[in-house]
């Protein structure tokens, strides 16, 4: 699959693989965090190039720009998540692993054509089971086994996509896909066992199994023709219903985790609706969505863990109020929780705008449902943050422990400003379109 | 280059509170000098606002580019300053600039202080782009801005539990209201493939079959649904009473200009309105209910700044009438007229509740028994009654005769007659509380002013529908649209006519005869409606305890099936 993509793009892929270096040199020598990130962000840098000046970039131009913008995000997320993977839990392959992870997803990504990019989701799926037997391994009892079977089983419908029998018989084709997207996704089907509480892992597992999820829905739908897409109107439903599912998960969460799961869940779904509509704008919004999915959850996400970290609590009960006494955290989650909000600006409205505008074009009535759905997500969302970030703190701190909480590292500070960046960037791409058009 | 200055009348105050926002991050303090930094551009905008108003009369509306490409809205015009959004503005940036002035003392105490104000100047910054936009989908955009802004406001005070759970009320409330908006962008772009105001109504002008009447009307609705979330209209005015507890300058500029925008959306869109009679009658009834709702629980409040929210409540269900009636103009004229009252009511009990907190003698603790009502004299009750009776025909014959009014086209009139009428009915009951309505020789001097009042108010209102509405044929097509038609609407007439009436009577032989003038039955069920509306209706606890609770008890079941159940912590 890397062979097909052009000699200089191939090579870049290996260059997040020197991060596990980049990294130990960097702790040797006292250097800052940013030091060890220097591979990935090179990679960061030489996707945006190849996105900014593809017409000027011999070996970009027949790269992908879905693909790019896909891999773009990606990157942005695990940009943000790297700084903070603790060093005491040595156990962690999370160094080595969420690179080759980029990597891979990146080659995934870029691939164009029938049946490669079904197979190159399939790859990543696999990819995935084998990041979970890992990440079992480092941390015993993390999973449930069914969680396993399940990315296999995903692994399987999707690598069935690939075959030209399943492409070419629509019903066939949707409800593989489908299959193949409930399997990955982290809710409402359960995943984790709660008994690992380590925050390296939860933040690994949010990046692998939460993050990468959407970006991979709207993958396979990158190469299923628009025509055969808008065949089937219960399949269309089925966008709507997983929002739904979703938004229902966020409603019952106990802990502050399983909201960022039953959001991209919603997301997702909302995301599938307006792919599957076939029209230019659904699949506009879809992407739109794809790329804001991953950057809103590792911002939000990034905070509730530094916050959890800080009370020693993962329970919205348990971390009522706190979130009062850190600013910058409360900050951070604010502008990661408006997105789920769908607020204008904040949220790029206009790129949801744009999807809710091909659905009701197919469909009155599930833009309906759709615009439901978007204002339980918003309800849902407003309830959570007024309890985690406003009102009476749920436990006092003495003021040297409350000065020490409200205290932002180095590293925390990188991954925040790297989320937010990031989540900006792809605010703006939303609301006023890329630069040169489209 | 004289059009682009309107890029300033939002400009201005959006980079006061912008600056303000900077000024405080890179070097925090507190020093009321800096609240200029929002104070003094949004004044700057209101004297621009009156050199823009003067200008549209003179020129015509002024239409600009909007400043910013954004993809989906690139059908121009998107945004502009004609004579609804001049009157708009200067309603916006007045009452924002005497709401800041007044902070600046009032705040001093607070935590955040240079942070309201550059919270202010960017809501007023957003008022101002939501009533200068011509395009419903830029409106609902900052329609939801100010929203969030409101919120913000709201919470300012982020440790106090009441306020920010007011906060998210309100958010939540208006919200609803815009998932309504929303769907109805959504429909307008099915049905007439722009979401330009101005298109759309001369699509409509020149085929009014091009779009089904039940389309139009579920539009429509759908568009009001999004203003009554936001003018407080009933059932959505829940969020209402329970903005009291923010700051007491959050509370005027809200009531003063937020709660406006409905009215003003109305207006914006009455051209579409107008084609949908069903939705006018919908919008009457409603605003009805929300004047008698608010108006009833007002009275029944013993917290001044509740009272002055419902009163509000109240007012907006007058607008909301005077709107379903086709008299838009009206309702703008009502809402500025409320807006300015209001502020001022709102920063005096400000005022008031901070000398009664800070003054150790009040309340007084010398205040004895309440005093004995005195002996009832007709003699005393008879000025007042009659002129409150002969004051309706004064005014019908002088706002036909001197103000030119046909009362006979414009149904929408005869109601605000009837709420002249109503105002002053109060004003003559106040007065004779007070005893300058004792005789019918003091009566004459304050008749004679009331009236002269109520003439001036009635010609200003009859001039600023000329003014607002120039074409006779918008008029025409409003009032055609929000009437019932002579046949029905003169029972109505005469029969809320004879409902005052006899409510005086009933009052009159009350004073004589004691308490006992009603029917027992009736007496019986004052109590239980007196708890009613102290309760507001008892609206908000059917939702929380029928409808959110038991659904959450039974959501909580499903957690059972999911794992991390024992390891909660």
């Amino acid at each position: 699959m890397i062979l097909s993509l052009p000699v200089p793009v191939a090579v870049l892929l290996f260059l997040p693989l020197l991060f596990p270096v980049s990294r130990a040199l960097a702790a040797k020598r006292g250097k800052a965090a940013g030091w060890g990130l220097s591979p990935v962000l090179l990679f960061a840098f030489a996707l945006l190039y190849a996105l900014l000046f593809q017409g000027a970039c011999g070996p970009c131009r027949t790269l992908p720009r879905e693909g790019l913008l896909l891999s773009l995000a990606f990157t942005a997320a695990l940009l943000a998540y790297l700084p903070v993977i603790p060093e005491e839990e040595r156990r962690s392959p999370a160094p080595i692993l969420l690179p080759a992870v980029l990597s891979l997803a990146t080659g995934v990504f870029l691939q164009e054509g029938p049946g490669r990019i079904e197979a190159g989701a399939a790859l990543l799926s696999l990819a995935l089971f084998l990041s979970a037997l890992l990440l079992g391994g480092a941390y015993p009892g993390a999973y449930l086994r069914f969680f396993s079977i399940r990315l296999v089983g995903a692994a399987l419908a999707l690598g069935a996509l690939s075959l030209e029998a399943t492409r070419t018989s629509p019903a066939l084709l949707l409800s593989t896909a489908l299959l193949g997207i409930v399997f990955l996704l982290p809710a409402p089907l359960p995943r984790r066992t709660e008994k690992v509480l380590l925050p390296g892992f939860l933040r690994t597992d949010q990046l692998l199994f939460v993050c990468l999820p959407p970006l991979v829905a709207f993958h396979i739908f990158r190469g299923v023709p628009a025509g055969s897409l808008s065949q089937s109107p219960a399949a269309l439903l089925l966008g709507p219903l997983l929002g739904l599912s979703g938004l229902l998960y966020v409603k019952i969460a106990l802990f502050v985790e399983e909201m960022a799961d039953g959001l991209t869940v919603a997301g997702t779904g909302f995301l599938l609706a307006g792919l599957l509509t076939g029209s230019p704008d659904g699949r506009e919004g879809a992407l739109y969505m794809a790329l804001l999915l991953p950057l809103s959850t590792t911002l939000s996400g990034l905070s509730l863990s530094f916050l959890s970290q800080r009370f020693r609590a993962r329970t919205f009960q348990g971390l009522a109020g706190q979130g009062t006494m850190v600013e910058p955290l409360r900050l951070a989650f604010l502008f990661g929780a408006f997105q789920g909000m769908s607020l204008p600006v904040v949220g790029g409205f206009l790129g949801e705008w744009s999807l809710l505008r091909a659905l009701s074009e197919h469909s009155f009535a599930l833009s309906i449902l759709s615009v439901v759905g978007i204002f339980l997500a918003f309800v849902l969302v407003l309830d959570r943050t007024r309890s985690l970030f406003s009102g009476e703190p749920f436990r006092r701190l003495s003021p040297s422990d409350q000065m020490l909480a409200s205290e932002i590292r180095p590293a925390e500070g990188w991954a925040l400003g790297l989320a937010s960046l990031f989540l900006l960037g792809a605010d703006l791409l939303g609301t006023f379109g890329f630069p040169g058009g489209g | 280059m004289q059009s682009e200055l309107a890029m300033l009348l939002p400009g201005l105050p959006l980079l006061g509170g912008g600056g303000l926002f900077l000024a405080e991050w890179l070097f925090p303090g507190r020093s009321p000098r800096r609240a200029f930094l929002a104070l003094v551009p949004t004044a700057a905008a209101f004297l621009l606002g009156l050199w823009f108003l003067v200008r549209v009369v003179s020129s015509g509306p002024v239409i600009l580019p909007f400043p910013v490409s954004l993809p989906g809205l690139s059908a121009q015009p998107l945004w502009g300053v004609d004579r609804l959004s001049a009157i708009m503005v200067l309603l916006i940036t007045g009452v924002s600039a005497v709401v800041q002035t007044y902070s600046l003392r009032y705040m001093l105490g607070e935590s955040n202080y240079e942070r309201f104000f550059a919270l202010i100047g960017i809501e007023t910054g957003i008022l101002l782009l939501l009533v200068t936009s011509r395009n419903l989908l830029l409106i609902f955009i900052f329609w939801q801005l100010m929203s969030l802004g409101l919120s913000l406001l709201m919470s300012h005070n982020r440790f106090r539990a009441q306020s920010v759970a007011a906060a998210q009320k309100t958010f939540i409330v208006h919200r609803l209201g815009d998932a309504f908006f929303l769907a109805g962008l959504l429909l307008a772009e099915r049905l007439f493939h722009t979401l330009d105001i101005g298109r759309m109504a001369d699509m409509l002008r020149d085929s009014p079959d091009l779009v089904s009447q039940g389309s139009l009307v579920v539009l429509t609705l759908c568009l009001f649904a999004g203003c009554m979330a936001k003018s407080a209209q009933f059932p959505l005015h829940v969020w209402l009473p329970d903005t009291m507890e923010t700051p007491t300058p959050v509370s005027a500029l809200m009531h003063a200009g937020i709660v406006n925008v409905g009215g003003y959306l109305m207006n914006r869109t009455s051209l579409i309105f107008s084609h949908a009679p069903l939705t006018m009658h919908v919008v009457f009834l409603v605003g009805f209910v929300t004047a008698l709702f608010g108006s009833s629980t007002m009275l029944t409040q013993s917290d001044v700044k509740r009272k002055l929210g419902f009163s509000t409540m109240g007012q907006m269900g007058y607008m909301t009438m005077e709107c379903g009636l086709g008299a838009f103009s009206l309702a703008v004229f009502h809402l500025i007229a409320h807006g300015i009252f209001k502020a001022t009511l709102f920063l005096e009990s400000g005022m008031g509740i901070h000398i009664a907190r800070e003054e150790p003698g009040l309340p007084k603790r010398t205040a004895t028994e309440p005093r004995t009502p005195e002996a009832f004299r007709l003699s005393r009750i008879l000025p007042a009654a009659f002129v409150t009776l002969v004051l309706p025909l004064v005014i019908l014959l002088g706002a036909h005769q001197l103000a030119g009014i046909h009362l006979s086209r414009e149904e929408g009139t005869v109601v605000f007659l009837f709420f002249s009428w109503v105002t002053v009915s109060q004003v003559a009951i106040s007065l004779t509380r007070a005893r300058l309505f004792d005789s019918f020789a003091a009566a004459i001097p304050w008749t004679a002013f009331l009236v002269f009042f109520v003439f001036v108010y009635i010609k200003a209102a009859h001039l600023f529908n000329l003014f607002l509405y120039p074409d006779p044929a918008a008029r025409a097509l409003f009032f055609a649209s929000g009437g019932v038609g002579w046949v029905l609407f003169t029972p109505i007439v005469l029969l809320i006519t004879a409902l005052i009436i006899a409510g005086w009577g009933v009052a009159l032989l009350r004073g004589i005869r004691g308490a006992v003038v009603l029917p027992a039955w009736v007496l019986s069920r004052q109590e239980a409606l007196y708890l009613f509306f102290l309760n507001r209706g008892t609206l908000e606890f059917f939702v929380l305890h029928r409808l959110i609770e038991p659904l959450d008890r039974l959501l909580g079941r499903l957690r059972g099936f999911l794992p991390g159940r024992g390891e909660i912590r």
